[in-house]
């Protein structure tokens, strides 16, 4: 038998086998070796019956001949026997040498299916889902969407959408609060990194409001459209720091943030500048340098004066003994601060005792026996010596009280001759009155009373023409800061003002700054307060601090 | 070069390429950044246009770009750094930036582009999370289940076992014949690729042809084509089953891909939208 | 080697397979290749633009115009390049390995 390989159709092989029985299989020790996985290592045999040549199938190899699967069967020329992927054909039958049949066989093997060899399909790369659907068309999408919606929109906005005047707000002539256009809403809340404050909220709808310009950070200038009336920190002719500049709003006031944001109060956007102060200013500052509450230098008035001149000589600590006063109607009073030192109506401030209402209970003003009801106008030098004297007036007038002539100064007696007798007795009464009005008022019911309390400025030339230091109350002796007595009001008096101890007006009683320390201190103490330079201190405070002793430096 | 000539193969898994280093530096990252939002405390609070809040920013913008690197690297065949390792740095850096660009954003969120920028960075990394969850469990689910073939080769037994059911089956009579045509038109169809392989997971129609020729045999008893044409039945819907298996496993390992890298486009617009208008609105 | 008229076929001292490109295109070895790896391919040049595939999905590759002669075409393990075959480089979980057969027999005896 002549074996007859066709490869493609450049290069054949052929062979030849002879023998009883020719095996064919996968098994390179086969006649006819054919490579295929699908083929089993013997599968089956060529053999001569007789005249006539079988192939038989071995075991259970499947062999089809003629597309029939069969077991064993005798070939004829034509026949195409296929096992796995190879294809025999038998080709035509020749004489053999030796007389025997020999059969031509063609041995092709069949290219397995293109599309499925080459993995198009039905692998992987074609699996359901990669077919219908397409990672670069979803992005795409996305991408264009996120494009429009947060790029192109609110740009848009920036440049096209109409805007309401800022500035209008503040105008009488503005009535109600219109909202602008409503395509440009999205696009500004798409870019808002989170609410406007309650106090903006009236255009904060527009970002160009105060964002004036692209790419331009909102400076001072965008905020003083509107806040101009704000004050200075220090007079920028004087000092001018960088950090006070331009830019200078946005570290203590950010927007976007939360109403309790819209104004900071961490200390250190204070103690930053005022830590090193004196070194900043080249000396020229006023204030020392400080670093936190607990390491506050002393009050002013403590560390200038250590007594104010108010030109009252008042001793607290009689006032306030624990066995009380006595009133003019003799009875026994124990006074407290209460009694006399009030908050005035914001709270902030105490109001100045009045004589009238505070003091006069127990100290009268009496000066004279004549006229026992009677008692000075108190506040008012002059009106007080007038009163006197039109007292002793009204009383000469009653009748009964007369200078004797004898008595009467020298010119006055000249001039009394030349009088008739009810003229004499006139002069006689009003000079009666001069004498004894000028007694009173350098007397001891005049200027000796108001000598209590007051310091008399005595008048050289004219013993009558003494006068009153004014009473200056020194109210305000905490300056550059603001002391609010209401949240205070739960702390006794005597807490925190040395009073009772104290025997003259001109003791300073506003405490120590170690009285504050006691309950106050840093935003980390655990135990105190936690006070922020804020609380009391106003950073928009239009002028340098001026020192309260008494002179005013505004 | 061969690997595995001078020393035992030692199979290396992206997540622990090189001693977990990676994983490592992913840690470091995480620990500095963490270290400083909790050490600083701005006076305005933490909030993202801090000094520190541009700093964690400009980290996380770094990262976001580097991870989407990966995606013209993968398609890279060059010299360098094998693509696993890419993979391994990919997978933690995608993990420590969640932790970093929520640091950056002070977990201060709103209905706003910032947020959404966060949103999709989320969303892309859980994406990623599940990725790599299944990138460790699925080969070896779908290894278990191919028996050392592959589709092709599945496809072209398949193939072969329809040629024969059809020269057997056409001495059987019409119903078998229909049936075994049904039956191949199935095949087919799944050599095509248009069946939707991430719910089916059977083939019903082999399976019926299967009953049916069981049923005959039966009917018949001994009869011994029959009987072989059970045998083949059993083994071709035996393989179309594996088959359709490996498909359902394979198409579930790459849809979570269809949301990983949509998501990350979307990320990087949002981002580049989002620092644009910071600056914009300075 | 044997039924390859240019003699384009041959085998490396490591075991790879490759075929050089005198090959003629006739096809005998990928009709005789017991493990059907060799294939029929017109060599296509790749076009340079990453960034047309990366935006619009255009083809990396030119199309193949009509009567080009084939080559055939297997994997020769990247023999002609440095840094070993591109699959192993490229593979993102680590799991292709190139090993030598007697390992990886050791390897399939530890696993079992």
């Amino acid at each position: 038998m002549i074996r007859r390989q066709a490869i493609g159709d450049i290069s054949t092989q052929e062979s030849s086998h002879s023998g009883p029985i020719i095996r064919i299989g996968r098994g390179s020790d086969c006649d006819i070796h054919l490579p295929d996985a699908g083929i089993q290592l013997e599968h089956a045999t060529l053999e001569s019956r007789g005249n006539c040549t079988f192939i038989q199938a071995i075991g259970h190899a499947t062999i089809a001949v003629n597309r029939k699967v069969v077991d064993g069967i005798e070939l004829q020329v034509g026949d195409e026997i296929r096992l796995g992927l190879y294809q025999l054909e038998v080709q035509e039958s020749i004489e053999a040498v030796d007389g025997d049949k020999a059969f031509v066989l063609t041995c092709e093997r069949i290219a397995p299916d293109n599309a499925v060899w080459q993995g198009k399909a039905g692998t992987t790369a074609g699996a359901g889902v990669g077919a219908k659907l397409s990672m670069r068309g979803a992005s795409w999408v996305l991408g264009l969407l996120m494009l429009l919606m947060f790029f192109v929109w609110p740009i848009a906005v920036h440049y096209f959408a109409e805007s309401r005047d800022v500035g209008a707000v503040n105008t009488p002539t503005t009535v109600g609060h219109q909202p602008v256009g409503d395509w440009a809403t999205w696009g500004r809340s798409a870019w808002l990194t989170g609410a406007v404050s309650r106090s903006h909220a009236l255009f904060g709808d527009e970002c160009s409001s105060c964002h004036q310009r692209a790419f331009i950070p909102v400076n001072a200038s965008d905020c003083l459209t509107c806040h101009d009336d704000v004050q200075e920190h220090v007079r920028v002719e004087q000092f001018s720091f960088a950090s006070l500049g331009a830019t200078g709003c946005l570290q203590c006031h950010q927007e976007h943030e939360g109403d309790d944001q819209l104004v900071l109060s961490d200390s250190r956007l204070c103690v930053n500048c005022h830590q090193n102060l004196t070194a900043m200013s080249e000396g020229r500052a006023e204030v020392s340098d400080v670093v936190g509450f607990s390491e506050h230098p002393e009050f002013r008035v403590h560390r200038v004066k250590s007594s104010i001149d108010t030109g009252l000589k008042f001793p607290h600590n009689i006032h306030l003994d624990s066995r009380g006063v006595l009133n003019l109607k003799d009875e026994s009073q124990v006074l407290v601060c209460r009694d006399c030192h009030l908050v005035e109506n914001d709270g902030t401030k105490m109001a100045f005792p009045k004589f009238e209402k505070h003091c006069a209970d127990c100290h009268s003003l009496r000066f004279s026996f004549e006229a026992p009801d009677r008692t000075m106008p108190h506040g008012d030098v002059a009106k007080a010596k007038t009163f006197i004297r039109d007292t002793y007036a009204s009383v000469a007038a009653k009748g009964g009280f007369r200078l004797p002539i004898e008595e009467m100064p020298k010119v006055l007696r000249q001039r009394a001759k030349t009088l008739k007798p009810e003229e004499v007795e006139i002069a006689q009464a009003l000079a009666w009155v001069d004498k004894k009005s000028a007694s009173v008022i350098s007397g001891p019911f005049g200027k000796g009373q108001c000598a209590e309390c007051h310091t008399i400025i005595e008048n050289k030339d004219d013993p009558l023409a003494w006068d009153i230091v004014p009473v200056d109350p020194a109210m305000v002796s905490l300056v550059g800061a603001r002391f609010d007595h209401a949240p205070h009001r739960q702390v006794t008096c005597s807490a925190c003002h040395g009073a009772r101890e104290s025997k003259a007006a001109s003791d300073v009683l506003l405490p120590k700054i170690g009285k504050c320390q006691s309950c106050h201190g840093p935003p980390s103490a655990s135990h105190l307060l936690p006070t922020q330079c804020v609380d009391c201190h106003s950073f928009h405070q239009g002028h340098a601090i001026a020192v309260k002793t008494g002179e005013s430096k505004r | 070069m061969i690997s595995g000539v001078d020393q035992p193969y030692q199979s290396v898994s992206f997540l622990s390429y090189r001693r977990f280093l990676y994983l490592k530096l992913s840690s470091a990252l995480v620990l500095i950044c963490l270290a400083a939002y909790l050490t600083h405390e701005p006076i305005a609070g933490h909030i993202g246009s801090t000094w520190l809040g541009y700093t964690l920013g400009g980290v996380s913008a770094g990262l976001v770009l580097f991870l989407l690197w990966f995606g013209i690297q993968k398609r890279r065949y060059g010299q360098g750094t094998p693509l696993s390792g890419w993979l391994s740095g990919h997978v933690y850096l995608g993990g420590a930036l969640v932790i970093v660009a929520t640091l950056h954003s002070g977990f201060e969120l709103g209905p706003n582009l910032h947020s959404l920028t966060w949103l999709l960075m989320v969303m892309t990394v859980l994406s990623g999370v599940i990725g790599v969850i299944i990138y460790c469990r699925y080969p070896t689910l779908l290894s278990a289940r191919r028996r050392g073939l592959t589709d092709a080769e599945i496809l072209m037994q398949v193939d072969a076992l329809d040629r024969q059911c059809e020269v057997l089956g056409a001495t059987l009579g019409n119903n078998i014949e229909d049936a075994l045509s049904q039956s191949r038109s199935e095949a087919s169809s799944m050599r095509a690729g248009r069946r939707l392989s991430v719910r089916a997971k059977d083939a019903p129609l082999t399976h019926a042809a299967r009953l049916l020729v069981e049923r005959w045999c039966d009917d018949r008893n001994d009869h011994e084509r029959g009987r072989e044409l059970h045998a083949l039945l059993v083994r071709k819907e035996t393989l179309l089953c594996d088959l359709c298996h490996q498909r359902h496993l394979v198409a579930l390992m790459r849809t979570w891909l269809y949301f990983h890298v949509p998501l990350s486009v979307g990320l990087l617009v949002a981002m580049a939208g989002h620092v644009f208008l910071v600056f914009f609105y300075w | 080697m044997i039924d390859c008229p240019p003699d384009a076929i041959k085998r490396s001292a490591n075991g790879e397979v490759y075929i050089e490109d005198s090959c003629i295109g006739c096809g005998n070895c990928e009709k005789n290749c017991p493990y059907n790896v060799i294939q029929m391919a017109a060599p296509r040049s790749r076009r340079p633009n990453f960034l047309a595939w990366l935006l619009f999905g255009k083809d990396r590759f030119e199309k193949v115009g009509a009567n080009v002669p084939e080559q055939a075409v297997k994997c020769d393990m990247c023999i002609g390049i440095d840094g070993g075959p591109a699959c192993v480089r490229s593979c993102p979980t680590g799991a292709a390995a190139r090993i030598s057969p007697d390992r990886l027999i050791n390897l399939l005896g530890v696993q079992t």
